[in-house]
């Protein structure tokens, strides 16, 4: 199973992995930060929009459950921070399962409703329930530590935040080397002949949700965390969005897409943010940032549904084909795929 | 008897599907169904599933009344089926094709899947081994059981969906024209598994087949439906010389295979 080309190449990816503090700004660590936690909420949104064909416009609302649990149990409670993470990831398991409920009877364009009405009900309980929440003005929570070691700075935090995707990672992949992972698929792709042969769609569409849920509450009390602070504004129906677009741009259905995806639109503004301030010296305009965003957005989940539908994850390794033809001159291997008598 | 057929109707808005149609397997039977094409018989396999509800009538299995059970509840009883369109799922291997037959009988939960925990794991492997020892080797697909399905020719994906099939280890097998499409030497093989696997598993079988060649030589006996209701019973030799069933069927058969 592991010869020693895999080998020799995992273990450069760790070393480069286990490095990425040392040489890096804190610039760049705080986007490898906020993107290694994107790519543990889009491996969970990804379960259940990619593998399931489940559309879900209320996963940013997910997240807020899990910052919102998670960050109250720390600051009333005092529980220790890896404990809040896990009871924030199951409350809002729970909230999915109970939202999901009557949704998932739901296909299409009626369940992206159902969920968005999901999206802008926890966000009024987000604003409105200030006991609990705060309020607009949102929790202040201390910053993670673990026996007095804290991870309050970048480069600590990222070994917490890329801890977490890689394990993210690792549990989605393994998902769908079992029963439960391909009873997803089964439901995706013929949901009827599913439940012929011996699955319960509903069934298996409420433990996605409830799978994908959890790991949107353990990415929201990352950001938590990491932002030592919780306010709706991180949880409002755009972050939704832009969730959706890191699947659809990623490539729905694979973990490499949501890896991608993740990391992509999370760059993203970064690049639109620069752009704008170059043209806003020649054509000063004040909200022009975030609705160039949101358009891009828009325009790039539209044009990858058209002519990309397997996103990036698609397209990177074509990408690498052609480099490599680029040096082999010889159109790189050809994949044999068909010897059958 | 394992299944029980008692007056089943069935309609779609105006049409009347099935018409009151009554039979029995017995335990061990290769009990095959036949007639003209929209006779009604995809529909009988589609109400033993518990897919399409009957407007009257009841099925049982094996003394269970069926028909307020949902269909994926049908397969965990030790009914399975194949489709006449096949109905696999083209984006994944021929092994998890197959695997997916296994559904109900791999018990390790979801987290201990995703956390890969020696007991899943150990499962995992083991309906593996058996489904290539027992299943895919038997039915040539061994080889190919890392491809696509979507991506083999229609004779080996009516072997995957009669693998899935199998793999939920049913009592009772249907199977909506197994050889359909397939040239001579196709056929003979399929047939051949079918009768290997009803030998060994011991099981009964309910076949529904245009190919009357196949039918007349491994049916243990035949139902013939029209419009809905069954218009014969018997063995091979008894349908073979009925002259309703020669006339609105078998003739008709019959022609076809000359022209
Ligand atoms: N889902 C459905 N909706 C409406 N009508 C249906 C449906 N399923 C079957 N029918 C109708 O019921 C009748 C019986 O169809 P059925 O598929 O059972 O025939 P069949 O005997 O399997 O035919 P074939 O040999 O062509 O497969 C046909 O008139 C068909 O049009
Ligand atoms: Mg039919």
């Amino acid at each position: 199973m592991v010869n020693k080309k895999s080998l020799v190449k995992w273990a450069v990816i760790a070393a480069i992995l286990a490095t990425v503090p040392l040489y890096s700004g804190n610039y760049i660590l705080s986007l490898v930060n906020l993107a290694a936690i994107a790519v543990t909420g889009a491996v969970g949104l990804n379960i259940l929009t990619g593998y399931t064909g489940q559309i879900s416009l209320g996963h940013a609302a997910f997240m807020g459950v899990g910052a919102y649990v998670a960050g109250y149990l720390m600051t009333n409670y005092h529980l220790p921070f890896l404990l809040a993470v896990l009871i924030g990831g199951i409350a809002s398991a729970i909230a999915g399962i109970i939202f999901g409920s009557p949704s998932l009877r739901l296909k299409g364009l009626y369940l992206a409703m159902a969920t968005l009405a999901s999206q802008i009900l926890l966000e009024y309980v987000f604003k409105n329930w200030r006991s609990v929440t705060g309020g607009v003005s949102g929790m202040y929570i201390e910053s993670p530590s673990i026996l007095g070691f804290s991870f309050g700075t970048d480069q600590r935090f990222y070994y917490l935040a890329m801890g977490f995707a890689l394990i993210a990672i690792w549990t989605a992949s393994n998902l769908f080397k079992t029963k439960t992972g391909r009873a997803f698929i089964a439901i995706r792709d013929r949901d009827i002949a599913a439940e012929i042969i011996g699955i319960s769609s509903f069934k298996y569409k409420l433990i996605s949700f409830a799978i994908s849920s959890f790991y949107a509450g353990v990415a929201g009390s990352l950001l938590a965390l990491y932002l030592t602070l919780v306010v709706p504004e991180s949880f409002v129906l755009s972050v939704s969005i832009q969730y959706v677009a890191m699947v659809i741009i990623g490539g729905p259905g694979t973990i490499a897409g949501a890896i991608y995806g993740a990391i992509f639109v999370t760059l993203l503004p970064q690049g639109i943010e620069y752009i704008t301030n170059i043209l806003a010296q020649f054509y000063p305009m004040e909200a022009l940032f975030a609705a160039l965003r949101d358009m891009t957005f828009g325009l790039l989940i539209i044009l990858f549904l058209l002519f990309e539908p397997k996103g990036l994850s698609d397209i990177i390794p074509r990408i690498g084909r052609w480099f490599k033809g680029l040096f082999l001159k010889k159109g790189g291997e050809s994949r044999n795929l068909s010897h059958i008598q | 008897m394992i299944l029980k057929l008692d007056k089943l109707s069935l309609s779609f808005g105006g049409i009347q599907a099935l018409n009151g149609v009554s039979f029995e397997i017995k335990e061990g039977e290769l009990f095959s169904l036949i007639g003209p094409n929209g006779a009604g018989k995809t529909s009988v396999i589609n109400a033993i599933c518990s897919f399409y509800k009957p407007t009257k009538g009841e099925i049982y299995f094996k003394d269970k009344l069926l028909n307020p059970l949902k269909p994926y509840n049908i397969t965990a009883l030790g009914v399975s089926r194949t489709f006449q369109n096949t109905e696999l799922f083209a984006g994944m291997s021929v092994l998890d094709n197959i695997k997916l037959g296994s559904h109900n009988r791999l018990k390790a939960s979801t987290l201990s899947g995703m956390f890969h925990l020696p007991w899943a794991k150990k499962e995992e492997r083991e309906e593996e081994k058996y489904l290539r020892e027992e299943i895919l080797k038997r039915l040539g697909l061994d080889e190919v059981r890392n491809r696509f399905v979507g991506t083999l020719p229609y004779g080996l994906q009516k072997r995957v969906d009669l693998g899935r099939a199998l793999a939920s280890r049913p009592e009772l097998l249907i199977l909506d024209e197994p050889v359909a499409g397939m040239n001579n030497d196709e056929s003979r093989d399929m047939v051949e598994c079918l009768l290997h696997f009803k030998k060994a598993w011991n099981l009964t079988i309910l076949l529904v087949e245009h190919d009357m060649e196949v039918v007349m030589s491994i049916s243990d006996r035949i139902v013939v439906m029209n419009f809905g209701q069954k218009i014969a019973e018997g063995t091979p030799q008894e349908i073979q010389n009925n002259e309703q069933v020669i006339t609105i069927y078998l003739g008709k058969q019959y022609e076809k295979d000359v022209s």
